[in-house]
């Protein structure tokens, strides 16, 4: 996946452009249209420097060829990470190639590319706009290929493209070459093909597109790709470098498309979008808030209650229905003449601030009128986050002001700071319980893509006391073909994670977890996590987390230790041996981590330390994150494991996708869907899934994260 | 069912099967169950509005209270409701309905909207404000915030032509004045809208047309009493 190298360009990139991210790039050459590699662009088997809209995500799927042995399928994930900038994951099914000598047999040769696209120049009123590319720049490189392209609109409907391309865009009607392009694989795969960028043999490349109608395109183009290998296989022919295609586009979020490649094959393609800048409602379907009710002139000066318990009661329930009424949980108060302190539990809005706010109003409908001094702290798990302070009057002052008006008033602290407040009588305990489907799936099997099970589980979560959690889920496999996911020969590592397989045979109940845990507050900007039992599907043990973690900072540090055993497969009660094929498994594994809000909705992420396999190394992570929860991230770990124990890929990575629910339904929910993609489970690199990790639960009540959606206080 | 509504349940997909069917959970709204119960349902379309029905709505808003009341409709999507006075809050007076949704007020112009859906936030209007209530022709600035997409507050930012024109009555409910018409036309970067008042002798505007959001476009607002 994307490793340290190029993250550390986008990243430059991301600072360069968030300084002209206001700039009005809506109508400059932006396409909805995907090529068929699954790339922005109206071309064929070509790039152009069109991009997508920022935050758009488009999954494309495009297959030519007639029969079973020549059919190739590409299926391209691509998100526009930034106005400029688009990367791409494509897993491909390639039919026809001969094996490679000594290489791995396949009647299809499934691979996983990676793409990055990244805009030099807008287009302007004379100039094209030009854009760099790498493709499949990560790994094998069967479809790897370097390009400098331009392109040009004339009117509305007309679009001219042209370029230069090295790899597979300089294998047909070469005109030069730069230096000579390595063929060796770097590792096992899996790393970028640096060696061989811009390298070899160029030649040029040429199309137009032209939109009939709004829904109707038709393109052409002049390919520069000779599929070399397809042809020498005996996987396709190349008749002649043009290609036609013609767009049918259903709406903003659907295309379909025909076309016809190098005289010789056909194909047909899809391309679903969604964009996370494009919710179902801008702002949220939700009801109003109640208003914020002033206070009379004179009245804050009366303060005859404080000595009437009544009054006091009357408040604190008053208080209490206002807040369930918008989904949150008056969990403590503490209520003096001039100060009222509460501590709630927010069950429903994904954005913090919007918790916040209608908890202001709430109290300013409820609380007698001398109490000037509003402090609400967030409660996490039982324990206190983030404390915001408002005064009062500022709140009456600010309702119809611009949002950053009120957050200049408010003063955030540590919750922990402040004085015990009283529990209300519901606060503990509270038991929540569930039932319904589940799905788990694993990809990339090298003998089938895709594979999944399917079954019934149910979860039920106890809140004894403050910081104490005990919870636990059962699941019975209805069916699926997880168990015949491959298990990967016996490596120099012990298999810690690589037969997942022998976890999914058993057709009675498993325990998915069964623990206890305990949240804290050590200290002052410090959490801290205890959680011991069956942990997750394959470990059992205990693990301990501390996080330093101050309300204002966009700097977190983390540190988790882990005792684990290995769990029977059937995932009942018992434990199995640590000694497995390739070694024992370690007791201890654990991580230092660090946490940054980079800025420009990016964050990045470090875990350092030794891994279930008892291997040491890293984890280093991206997300992009949009004020509104969307998150797209990559990860990757490398560990001191050689490339040729881990085997194919040569390190663990992944792409791991969040999609707030609120977003997709317009009504405010905490719910998020969360994807993650990665190469099959091997064994090195390889970390405990621990429920309840710190930093992900206390992020979003943090000052920073909340500042980003702010303007929800008042919705 | 549009296909847009339909991709959006495909993209939770997945989801919809990790999601329990049923749970007590205070925090797990969406389930399984509900998302199934939308996909079938689809988006609720708009029912027309029934006059007979409305009528007797605002007859039992002005009965129940002795607040301030105004009628308020949305072409776009055929809908209309009767809202009262909930609260004033330095000069902003905000009313609502009873599911949830509310608008506030100054002087009878909009500055803000509730659950109506591509809400507007928070308004400048102090500029046109001044025109408009003392019914005078000239050219003011107006900002209107939204949340966009992200949820991040953008504030459009507009220039005003305010101009007068003719007097008559404006009879309605309990409301019996006579009243200016004045519009406001505003344009910004990508367009233009204009706002249609009828502001009473006192300034106070009790009849406006306005531009909304493009989701819900020009709404309507009558003072009733």
């Amino acid at each position: 996946m994307i490793s340290k190298k190029p993250i550390v360009a986008v990243a430059t990139t991301a600072s360069l452009l968030a300084l002209c991210a206001n700039a009005p790039l809506a109508d400059n050459l932006i396409t909805d249209n995907t090529n068929i590699y699954g790339t922005p662009g109206n071309l064929i088997d070509m790039p152009t420097a069109e991009m997508a809209e920022e935050g758009q995500m488009s999954t494309s799927v495009s297959v030519y060829g007639v029969g079973d042995n020549n059919q190739t399928t590409r299926t391209t994930l691509t998100f526009q990470v930034l106005p400029r900038v688009s990367a791409s994951f494509r897993y491909s099914g390639i039919g026809g190639l001969v094996p490679d000598p000594g290489g791995p047999t396949f009647s299809t040769l499934h691979d996983r590319s990676f793409d990055i696209r990244i805009r030099l120049m807008d287009e302007g009123r004379y100039m094209p706009a030009v854009a760099l590319g790498l493709q499949d720049f990560i790994g094998t490189g069967i479809y790897g290929g370097e390009y400098l392209v331009a392109t040009k609109s004339i009117g509305p409907r007309l679009r001219f493209s042209g370029g230069i391309g090295w790899g597979r865009f300089g294998s047909y009607g070469a005109f030069g070459t730069t230096g000579t392009r390595p063929k060796t694989l770097l590792g096992e795969g899996g790393i970028p093909t640096y060696d061989r960028w811009f390298r070899g043999d160029v030649a040029a490349f040429a199309g137009a597109s032209y939109d009939i109608t709004d829904k109707l395109s038709f393109s052409a183009e002049y390919s520069s790709d000779g599929y070399d290998r397809e042809v020498r296989d005996g996987a396709m022919k190349h008749g002649m470098p043009f290609n036609f295609a013609l767009g049918y586009r259903f709406n903003e979020s659907l295309r379909v498309s025909a076309y016809s490649l190098y005289g010789e094959e056909v194909g047909a393609a899809l391309t679903i979008s969604l964009n996370a800048r494009k919710p179902a409602i801008k702002g949220g379907a939700e009801g109003a808030p109640l208003p914020v009710a002033p206070r009379s002139q004179g009245d804050a000066v009366d303060l005859g209650w404080t000595t009437d318990p009544t009054r006091t009661a009357s408040a604190r329930s008053t208080l209490e229905s206002l807040l369930q009424r918008e989904g949150i949980a008056l969990h403590a108060m503490d209520l003096d003449g001039t100060r009222a302190h509460i501590q709630i539990r927010n069950n429903r809005y994904g954005l913090r601030p919007q918790a916040l706010g209608r908890t202001a109003r709430a109290m300013t409908r409820s609380l007698p009128a001398s109490v000037e001094t509003f402090v609400i702290t967030q409660m996490v798990e039982g324990q206190p986050s983030t404390s915001a302070t408002l005064k009062r009057s500022d709140i009456e002052r600010l309702e119809n002001a611009p949002a950053t008006d009120i957050l200049a008033a408010t003063t955030f602290t540590d919750g922990a700071s402040q004085p015990d407040a009283a529990l209300l009588p519901g606060a503990f305990p509270r038991f929540e319980y569930g039932i319904g489907p589940y799905l788990r799936f694993s990809v990339f099997d090298p003998d089938n893509p895709v594979r999944a099970n399917i079954g019934v589980q149910a979860k039920a979560k106890y809140h004894i006391a403050p910081g104490w959690v005990a919870e636990g889920s059962v699941s019975q496999k209805l069916l699926g073909d997880l168990d015949k996911v491959s298990v990967p020969g016996v490596s120099k590592l012990p298999r810690v994670r690589s037969n997942q397989a022998f976890y999914s045979q058993t057709d009675t109940p498993t325990i998915d977890y069964l623990t206890v845990a305990n949240y804290g507050r050590p200290a002052k900007n410090i959490y801290s996590r205890v959680t011991v039992g069956y942990l997750e599907r394959m470990y059992a043990g205990a693990s301990a987390e501390v996080l330093w973690k101050p309300v204002d900072s966009r700097l977190g540090l983390g540190a988790e230790v882990n005792y684990v055993q290995p769990r029977d497969f059937d995932q009942q009660f018992g434990l199995r041996t640590r000694n497995t094929t390739g070694g024992t498994i370690p007791e201890w594994n654990g991580h230092v981590s660090a946490y940054y809000d980079i800025g420009y909705g990016f964050y990045g992420q470090v875990d350092a330390g030794r891994y279930l396999a008892g291997d040491w190394g890293a984890t280093v992570a991206v997300d992009r994150v949009f004020a509104n929860g969307w998150r797209v991230g990559a990860y990757a770990t490398k560990t001191d494991v050689s490339s040729s124990t881990f085997g194919e890929g040569s390190f663990d990575k992944g792409i791991r996708i969040e999609i707030p629910l609120a977003w997709g339904t317009g009504t405010p929910t905490m719910q998020t869907s969360k994807t993650n993609l990665r190469s099959l489970a091997r064994d090195g690199g390889a970390r405990l899934d621990v429920n309840g990790r710190l930093y992900e639960q206390l992020r979003g009540t943090h000052q920073p994260e909340m500042a980003k959606s702010w303007g929800k206080f008042w919705r | 069912m549009s296909v847009n509504p339909i991709l959006r349940a495909a993209a939770l997909g997945l989801t919809c099967l990790a999601l329990t069917a049923c749970t007590n959970s205070p925090d797990k709204h969406v389930t399984a169950t509900t998302i199934t119960k939308s996909l079938f349902k689809g988006r609720a379309k708009p029912k027309p509005v029934d006059p007979n029905q409305l009528a007797a709505s605002i007859q039992t808003v002005l009965a129940s209270t002795n607040a301030p009341v105004i009628a308020l409709a949305i072409p776009n999507r055929k809908a209309a409701t009767v809202m009262s006075q909930l609260d004033v809050n330095h000069g902003y007076a905000t009313f609502g309905t009873s599911d949830r949704r509310s608008v506030t007020l100054r002087g009878g112009m909009v500055t803000g909207t509730r659950g109506l859906g591509e809400d507007i936030m928070s308004s400048d209007i102090s500029g046109v404000q001044a025109l408009i209530a003392g019914r005078r022709n000239g050219t003011a600035q107006r900002v209107t915030r939204y949340l966009n997409g992200e949820d991040v507050t953008v504030a459009q930012v507009t220039t005003c032509t305010v101009s007068v024109g003719t007097t008559d009555r404006y009879q309605l409910a309990e409301v019996n004045s006579a009243a200016t018409s004045v519009s406001e036309t505003c344009r910004a970067e990508g367009g233009e809208f204009t706002n249609t008042y009828r502001v009473a002798p006192t300034g106070r505007v009790l009849q406006s047309r306005f531009w909304h959001s493009p989701m819900n476009e020009y709404i309507t607002i009558q003072a009733l009493r």
